[in-house]
């Protein structure tokens, strides 16, 4: 009997323990995971020519990309929206940014690093990003 | 002769001025609510990236979200939106084709405030649906920010709830929409 308690109290612990991690599970990071290697223009090429295709590759996955910061904007909680040029004026790298407090400089190179969401009417999107290499 | 060259050269600088009221943001925002009284928590999400284009000749706008930049309070709770209710692997966009229309016409080249309906096509979940909501539309300088709410039916985009958690998330949920387009 005594037993039986014991083994029950320690899957108790163990069942909880797991509900809470799962429930207060952090959102995964780009900097722990390996990127996926990509020139801005390469990124928007690959998009450009099969989307779909694009998509099973990337969706989710964590991507570096390096580029020229053709724009930055801010959304309307104050977050930072970096956007890489490519060669389609209409098809940037927009990068959303995990901090507010990022500094970048239009016309400069960087490589930032995201979790990738795919491709919109204005570009490809990373979301959560980090400045890689500033 | 003079008359015609005149209405010409018109032609050529009036032309573009015409075409040239087109307004686009990648920053727009949409906040949706899924809460019931039995949810135990408030079950919320808000997309900071939202893609717009107004074409201000002819009252044409486009919306465009990728689904997998909802972001949640709860790291779980986003997982479930992609994977179990959105399936943002299979479809990993929104969008709305519509357009703009207005008791008396909207004047995008001057400051005002109109009360506008939106009317299109939303497609959700792979699902294409007819939709018809009001709305606002405000023209600041070279700035229009539009702005809406509408509540959309989950089940008229297929997105199924499992009975497990039926009532604790509603079946129709909030959608508040904000969006400042810059001219192009």
């Amino acid at each position: 009997m005594k037993v039986f308690l014991i083994v029950a109290a320690i899957l108790l612990a163990i069942g909880g323990g797991t509900a809470y991690y799962m429930w207060n599970k952090p959102a995964p990071k780009a900097e722990n995971a390996k990127a996926i290697v990509f020139q801005a223009d390469d990124l928007s090429k690959e998009y450009a020519k099969d989307e779909k295709a694009a998509d099973a590759k990337y969706l989710n996955k964590v991507i570096e990309v390096t580029g020229v910061v053709g724009d930055i904007d801010k959304n309307q909680d104050g977050g930072v929206m970096v956007v890489l040029q490519t060669s389609d004026p209409a098809a940037g790298v927009q990068c959303a940014m995990r901090e507010k407090s990022v500094v970048v400089e239009k016309n400069k190179t960087v490589t930032i690093r995201g979790f990738c969401s795919g491709s919109g009417i204005t570009g490809i999107s990373l979301a959560d990003c980090i400045i890689s290499k500033p | 002769m003079k008359n015609i060259l005149l209405a010409g050269v018109l032609a050529v600088c009036i032309a573009p001025s015409a075409q040239a009221q087109k307004f686009m943001t990648r920053t727009g925002k949409i906040t949706f609510d899924a809460t019931t009284k039995t949810s135990p928590e408030k079950i919320s999400g808000k997309n900071n990236e939202v893609a717009s284009i107004l074409d201000g000749s002819n009252g044409q706008l486009v919306f465009q979200v990728l689904v997998k930049n909802f972001k949640f309070e709860k790291q779980l709770m986003e997982e479930h939106f992609n994977e179990n209710y959105m399936e943002s692997d299979k479809f990993p966009k929104s969008d709305f084709k519509g357009n703009i229309s207005a008791p008396g016409d909207v004047n995008y080249g001057k400051d005002g405030t109109y009360n506008v309906t939106v009317s299109g096509k939303l497609t959700i979940h792979g699902v294409t649906k007819d939709v018809q909501v009001p709305g606002s539309v405000v023209v600041e300088g070279s700035k229009v920010k539009l702005a809406a709410k509408f509540a959309v039916k989950l089940a008229d985009y297929n997105v199924t709830i499992p009975s497990l958690v039926a009532d604790k998330v509603a079946k129709e949920c909030s959608i508040i929409l904000d969006a400042e387009l810059m001219k192009k």
